[in-house]
């Protein structure tokens, strides 16, 4: 059984000064009291309205004074657990640590063998819930991975939820839910998996994340989905995805500012709707390439303004949900590697609680095994470099220095023995000399890690759930499905 | 060049102290003039281009990118296995460095040619490229000497090289006796003394290996400024497995060893584009995009190595046009988020209001020509991807270096000087 690898970071990077980050709060403010945000669901709109907030219920929009705002942020809970089917697998939302998950809702699968690439499928979101339980790497499973996209639509998002549920002991960030019926359907699984509804609120092995509408809106059946989250006491978060120069202003401070008051109001919703319900913000905004008006799929732009808007998380000490990894990439290369290894060094180092994700390419379209495994690989390598340099009288060893001198080796040095167990060591990483190198074939990161992969996907087994339990929500999928003609999403 | 508004410190104030001090106990007797060493050297030092538009000045805020080793093999231009460097390999690799707008400084030379002596490889570059001219290969004071005089048959004679020096030297040990031969000349030197034994094999501690190193600047430095006061000095930082084995994380050293010049005020230079992987992929990506924005972050150093794979023994033009574009990418990266209201665009937010877009409004016009645009990056849709051959990061990186080489054209040196270097080549014997 895989335990969390998290990341505990002693270096900080900070991307905006605090004078800098109270003009983005208070920019925020103005904005969502000013220009508001829409909310097109009756249900979010009257608990808003009774919460103080200015509705206009012909539009949907929604003006916040700020104390309601303030208020709100006050009452989100500053830490909690994530939990998970298996305890040892909880992930602990402190604000001192950062996890990592798979990156969610790809529609492609890369056969890493042929290089064929076909749509997802129920199987897939069972095999790849199965990968990430057997990566102490990935913290929780997001999503799902991709979607099953062999199942009726109305109840797809009941079959990622059982299929996720029945693979992994790990908490499950469900992304693909939205409207009331499904969300109380997946909610009622994980009471099942859970072993109740109180113990469901207790420990919560399900959130929820809820993309937004940008700029500055939300959708209704994700805010519907929100709010059943929310009634069973499972975290929830809004991301927007803002695009500078286009769902954004083109200016990165300025899109930060239409990202930060778009998850802040969900986060008003939430707390109005269920004070001291746990909640997250969450963001994935990006830049508009200005020559093809496209989704760039990773810029330095992104990055800056991923670590910006996981400051500004910090600034309200709510846990943040920042968009890792997901890079535009087409395969496993040096492009990915470039996306990977800046996105997440940004994002660790500017303290992001969760880290989504690992594993698609293509902007999130395409999931490939092996990209996920060398993903990991840039993940423990930034874990690494957080961690910092130990400066302390034995790792000075100024005694040892002294003792081998001038021409000596510390090869045989016992403080060398027992400092290099702590040395990183890659699993993907080619360090072999030049000349063995080619003789060996000239191996790569993506033939090492395609081998890891076919090995995990042969052999890890999931730690089971009780046959009961699988039956239970089996039945709740077949008569979802049955009556699915009839079921509004 | 990039300058940095962020700023990343792996040590705290206490560890830095610390390491300083444990530095200076190695130094024992002569830590105080090492000390006072590090204070009389120039908190700035200017690595001057043939023409002036091409000066790089190192311990002011920007980070520059100087391209190649050396290396003694080199991938062909045209593409294929590394080869034992050629003529033709080393005026590619000169005319890239030249025209890549990212590059700042030339390592001389970026790649090694068998059958050609140091002094050749110098009147190449100095032929070449109008750059500032690394020398990483000095290491005989006879050498160094000639060196000097083709420098300044470049700059116009010995003042004005002393005043614009278009020579620098970079080395480790084994350079003291051709860095004082510059230091004399008024050129800037970095180098650092053994003072721990060198063993690549070994595996060490990071802090014990920066100690060590902090020592061995010092010291040079100390060597430095007895010979030649008030000459430029500058804070080498060589791969981290050079000083401490098989290292973690490379750039975990390169940010400490920075910070550590930034303590005792000299300007640095930092060889850590060194990535041991053999190919221009997706581990040398990782090992330098990590190298190049940690070290931007930390601000103000000349990195070194870019090009080069295998821990500097290939020089690769492919390599060179890819860390070129990392080099840029972390520029955005360094320079950070500018907040103001103009930018914040609360009035703009609120005219185009919920559901709008940016895309055609005066605001965006004025400000969307400040972002990044890729050179190798691709951002093409799936299906055009395809259509164009599935072209990777590699091969379109192959077309750059190609394409920039074709459309070259050099700035050359006058005849004079190019017979005046000729000549002292001639006359050196050496």
């Amino acid at each position: 059984m895989s335990t969390i690898d998290s990341i505990a970071p002693r270096l900080q990077w900070h991307i905006l000064a605090p004078e800098e980050i109270e003009r983005i709060h208070e920019a925020s403010l103005t904005v969502l009291e000013r220009t508001g945000v829409r909310f097109p669901a009756p249900r979010a709109l009257a608990v808003l309205e009774a919460g103080g907030c200015r509705v206009d219920w012909a539009s949907g929009v929604v003006r916040f004074p700020r104390a309601a705002v303030l208020a709100a942020l006050a009452w989100a809970p500053r830490h909690y657990v994530l939990a998970a089917r298996d305890p040892e697998q909880d992930v602990l939302l402190d604000g001192r640590h950062g996890y990592l998950s798979n990156d969610a809702s790809g529609v492609f699968i890369v056969d890493h063998h042929t290089g064929e690439i076909r749509s997802s499928t129920k199987a897939d979101v069972a095999a790849s819930a199965c990968f990430v339980d057997a990566l102490p790497e990935l913290a929780f499973c997001w999503g799902p991975a991709v979607t099953s996209r062999d199942a009726p639509a109305a109840t797809r998002a009941l079959h990622d939820a059982e299929a996720v549920f029945v693979n992994t002991s790990k908490h499950f960030q469900t992304v693909t839910t939205v409207g009331e019926t499904a969300a109380r359907s997946v909610a009622e699984m994980a009471v099942l998996v859970a072993g109740g509804r109180e113990e469901l609120r207790r420990r919560p092995i399900l959130s929820f994340m809820q993309c937004a509408v940008d700029p500055l809106g939300h959708d209704a059946l994700n805010l519907e989905a929100s709010l059943v989250a929310a009634e069973y006491g499972l975290p929830c978060g809004f991301m927007p995805m803002p695009l500078a120069a286009g769902t954004g202003p083109a200016t990165l401070a300025g899109t930060l500012v239409v990202q930060n008051a778009g998850t802040l109001s969900g986060l008003v919703l939430l707390q109005l709707a269920f004070p001291g319900t746990p909640v997250f913000l969450s963001g994935a905004p990006s830049v508009i390439d200005v020559r093809t008006g496209a989704y760039t799929g990773g810029s330095p732009e992104d990055y800056l303004l991923a670590g910006a808007a996981t400051q500004l998380a910090r600034r309200y000490e709510i846990p943040m949900a920042m968009g890792t990894m997901a890079t535009g990439a087409k395969e496993p290369g040096w492009q990915a590697a470039v996306d990977d290894s800046l996105s997440t060094f940004t994002s660790v180092m500017s303290g992001a609680d969760m880290m989504n994700g690992a594993g698609l390419l293509n902007g999130s379209k395409m999931l490939s095994y092996p990209h996920l495994l060398m993903e990991t690989e840039i993940y423990r390598i930034v874990k690494r470099m957080a961690a910092g340099i130990d400066v302390s009288d034995d790792s000075l060893a100024l005694d040892v220095i002294d003792r081998v001198g001038c021409a000596g080796t510390y090869l045989a040095e016992s403080h060398t023995r027992r400092h290099a167990r702590d040395l990183w060591r890659p699993s993907f990483w080619d360090r072999s000399p030049h000349e063995l190198w080619l003789r060996a074939g000239r191996p790569g990161a993506l033939e090492k890690a395609t081998e890891a992969a076919d090995e995990i996907l042969a052999t890890h087994e999931p730690r089971a759930l009780p046959e009961d339990v699988r039956r239970a929500i089996r039945a709740l999928v077949a008569a979802a499905d049955a009556s699915s003609t009839e079921m509004p999403r | 060049m990039t300058s940095p508004r962020l700023a990343l410190r792996v040590l705290c104030d206490t560890d830095v102290e610390r390491v300083h001090a444990a530095a200076l106990s190695m130094l024992g007797e002569h830590a105080a003039a090492a000390e006072r060493a590090a204070t009389a050297a120039p908190e700035t030092v200017l690595l001057a281009g043939r023409e002036a538009s091409r000066d790089v000045v190192l311990g002011g805020d920007s980070v520059w990118l100087a391209a190649g080793g050396p290396s003694p093999l080199a991938r062909p231009v045209e593409g294929g296995a590394a080869r034992r460097g050629t003529a033709a390999d080393l005026v590619s690799a000169l005319r890239l460095a030249e025209v890549l707008p990212e590059v700042g400084v030339v390592t001389c030379p970026p790649v090694l040619v068998d059958d050609s002596s140091l002094l050749d490889d110098l009147r190449l570059c100095l032929e070449t490229t109008t750059k500032h001219i690394l020398a990483a290969t000095l290491q005989v004071g006879a050498d160094a000497e000639v060196a000097v005089r083709m420098g300044a048959a470049v700059a116009g004679g010995v003042a004005a090289l002393r005043r614009r020096p278009l020579l620098s030297l970079i080395g480790g040990p084994d350079s003291a006796e051709a860095a004082l031969v510059f230091a004399r000349a008024g050129l800037p030197v970095g180098f650092y003394a053994h003072l721990a034994p060198q063993a690549p094999e070994t595996v060490a501690d990071l802090a014990r290996a920066l100690a060590c190193h902090h020592a061995g600047v010092l010291s040079a430095c100390r060597q430095i400024q007895a010979a030649a006061p008030g000459a430029p000095f500058i804070y080498t930082v060589p791969p981290a497995e050079v000083l401490a084995g098989d290292v973690e994380e490379p750039a975990l050293f390169a940010l400490a060893a920075l910070q550590m010049a930034s303590h005792v005020g000299l300007p640095a230079c930092c060889a850590s584009l060194a990535t041991r992987a053999v190919e221009a992929g997706w581990r040398a990506c990782t090992d330098n995009a990590l190298v190049l924005l940690s070290a931007s972050a930390a601000g103000g150093p000349l990195l070194v190595g870019a090009g080069t794979l295998a821990a500097g023994a290939v020089f690769s033009p492919q390599a060179l046009v890819l860390d070129a574009e990392l080099f840029s990418w972390n520029a955005r990266i360094a320079d950070g988020i500018t907040i103001d209201a103009e930018r914040l665009a609360v009035a703009e937010i609120e005219q185009v209001g919920i559901g709008g877009n940016y895309l055609g409004r005066r605001h965006t016009r004025t400000h969307a020509r400040g972002v990044w645009r890729p050179r190798i990056l691709d951002r093409s849709p799936w299906d055009a991807w395809e259509a164009s051959g599935r072209a990777g990061a590699l091969e379109k990186a192959d077309a750059v270096s190609r394409d920039y080489l074709n459309s070259f054209t050099p700035t050359p040196l006058g005849r004079a000087e190019q017979e005046n270097l000729s000549r002292i080549v001639a006359e050196s014997g050496l």
